[in-house]
């Protein structure tokens, strides 16, 4: 059980192949075209691991002097607007056993340690091929991985919805300038960052376009054959989707924050850091009761409270 | 090759820990200038930061950008601050002089209600005063009409006078013309008489100017017959002395 270095044909020769760079790249082709998991984007009421926590802050409530303002010991604090939310829901669709696993000799083959030739195994076949694609997958940009984004487009990649996954909101310190007799609104955001999943694209649909090599498997009549391109693209995909959904140490998750690689952008979630009686603002004083109104604002420098990376695993 | 490959605008730490850095690009479409964000980890072993380091953005250009935006930042902020402050000392500035205008209207409605209140009372003090010219005027009225009813009488009074005193001084005038005549009547219808002759004498001989005279005129006053023979030698007595 364990990865076989695989027998191909080759002007007029059998060779054995030292270097599958090239037919792990088109296992990972063969996964953008039928991913075993795939991501979409809900308005609400995600999986739970993808939840994060939008933060800004709000004004305090206006405090009333009588007579004179109260000083921002008295005056209510600025408060903290926190919106949890999960937009993404993960969906494992390709948990079908493949129907070459009925088959044994529908696996490549290999010359086994007395040097004969021998269809590998379902596990051989997943740990020679499936495995360092799954790896593939998750360490680099693959074809049919998710992906955050600011952009709205992106060449060679597809936005899953126009619905921003996060969404960073933030105190418009510039809508907080009149406290007045009835004092600012207290939450005035604005929007600084919609972040949005993309997936990308998938490459040619048929195993061969590029770094070609021609596998071989033993046909019913026990004859030594090299695969077509219908027939080993359709075996990797199989198994790529297969064994992404269900085999352990191979299953792809995605998650926020999570264990693995990340995919894009990381999601900020930015406040202002200043403290609430620094945004102290006197406002107005109302002749008619000599009241003197007096309000915090949230103030300061944007700072980063917390970074949501879309992390993606084997596990 | 990374989404942000060959278009990296900046690229600077977010965080203090320096384990988060922000990239901002340009998209790959030429017509759009807008300038994205794409965040990484610090992470030697992430892709993306090979990737960034690959464009030219090793440890010393973070290390600088990061203090580029550190300053530009804080000098937006300071801005900020500046321009906040600047805000509401203009606030205050337009607060105290609406606070000073406030009070000087105050004190200005006091002064006026005060001013209103003295002129109130002068006004009450002018109709007190008023009431009692007014009925002195009346009282006084009373007094003249009286006075003047009483100078009208006493007028009246001085006009009936005056045609009494005209009526009485016309009546004396023919009185002493009628005494004149009397007088005259009765010298001569007592002319001779003893008893009046006799006074006539005595009353002669008693005036000082005859009392002077010499003997035979005093002893001619006693033996004249008549009065009229007496008032003649006086008469000549009197043209002598003269």
């Amino acid at each position: 059980m364990a990865a076989r270095s695989p027998l191909y044909y080759s002007g007029g020769e059998i060779l054995t192949a030292t270097n599958l760079d090239t037919v792990v790249d088109q296992v990972v082709r063969a996964y953008g075209q039928n991913p075993g998991v795939t991501l979409t984007v809900v308005s609400s009421g995600g999986d739970a691991k993808f939840q994060m926590t939008d933060t800004r802050y709000q004004a305090g409530a206006v405090s009333v002097g009588d007579g004179a303002y109260l000083p921002a010991g008295e005056t209510p604090n600025i408060t903290t607007i926190e919106t949890t939310s999960s937009n993404i829901r993960e969906t494992v669709t390709g948990g079908t056993q493949p129907t070459a696993s009925s088959d044994p000799r529908s696996f490549p083959v290999y010359y086994n340690s007395s040097n004969e030739i021998q269809a590998m195994d379902e596990t051989d076949f997943i740990d020679t091929f499936i495995k360092p694609a799954l790896d593939t997958i998750v360490a680099d940009n693959s074809a049919g991985e998710y992906f955050v984004s600011t952009l709205s487009s992106i060449t060679g990649a597809t936005r899953v919805s126009a619905t921003p996954i996060f969404v960073d909101t933030r105190a418009d310190e510039a809508l907080y300038d009149d406290v007045g007799i009835t004092g600012e609104t207290l939450d005035q955001p604005e929007t600084v960052n919609s972040y949005y999943l993309f997936q990308r694209d998938a490459g040619d649909s048929e195993y061969g376009e590029t770094g070609w090599v021609d596998l071989m498997y033993i046909d019913t009549d026990g004859a030594l054959r090299v695969y077509s391109d219908a027939q080993i693209s359709a075996l990797f995909e199989d198994y790529i989707s297969y064994a992404a959904a269900t085999t352990t140490g191979s299953r792809l998750s995605y998650s926020i924050n999570g264990t693995g690689t990340t995919k894009g952008t990381g999601m900020v979630d930015t406040v202002l850091d200043g403290a609430s009686a620094s945004g102290y603002t006197e406002g107005d004083v109302d002749p008619d009761t000599n009241y003197y109104y007096a309000q915090e604002f949230p103030n300061g420098e944007p700072t980063a409270l917390t970074t949501y990376y879309l992390k993606l695993t084997t596990y | 090759m990374a989404i942000f490959s060959g278009r990296i605008e900046d690229a600077h730490y977010i965080n203090e820990k320096y384990d988060t850095i922000e990239i901002l690009f340009k998209s790959d479409d030429p017509e759009d200038t807008k300038l994205y964000k794409h965040i990484i980890e610090a992470d030697p072993k992430s892709k993306d930061f090979k990737e960034l380091q690959a464009d030219g953005w090793g440890d010393k250009e973070l290390l600088d950008a990061t203090a580029e935006f550190k300053r530009q930042h804080a000098a937006s902020f300071n801005n900020a601050v500046q321009q906040r402050a600047n805000y509401i000392a203009r606030e205050m500035i337009g607060l105290n002089n609406l606070r000073a205008e406030r009070d000087r209207v105050q004190a200005e409605k006091d002064r006026v209600v005060k001013e209103k209140d003295q002129r109130e009372n002068d006004i009450k003090k002018l109709e007190q005063q008023r009431d009692v010219v007014k009925g002195d005027i009346e009282r006084h009225h009373g007094w003249l009409e009286e006075k003047r009813t009483l100078i009208q009488k006493s007028k009246e009074r001085i006009d009936a006078q005056q045609e009494e005193l005209a009526f009485t001084e016309s009546k004396i005038k023919k009185t002493e013309f009628q005494v004149d005549n009397a007088l005259l009547e009765v010298l001569m219808n007592h002319n001779d008489q003893g008893d009046e002759l006799f006074k006539f004498k005595l009353w002669a001989l008693d005036q000082d100017f005859i009392k002077a005279a010499p003997k035979e005129i005093k002893s001619k006053i006693r033996r004249v017959k008549r009065i009229t023979q007496g008032i003649a030698l006086i008469d000549e007595l009197i043209e002598t002395k003269e």
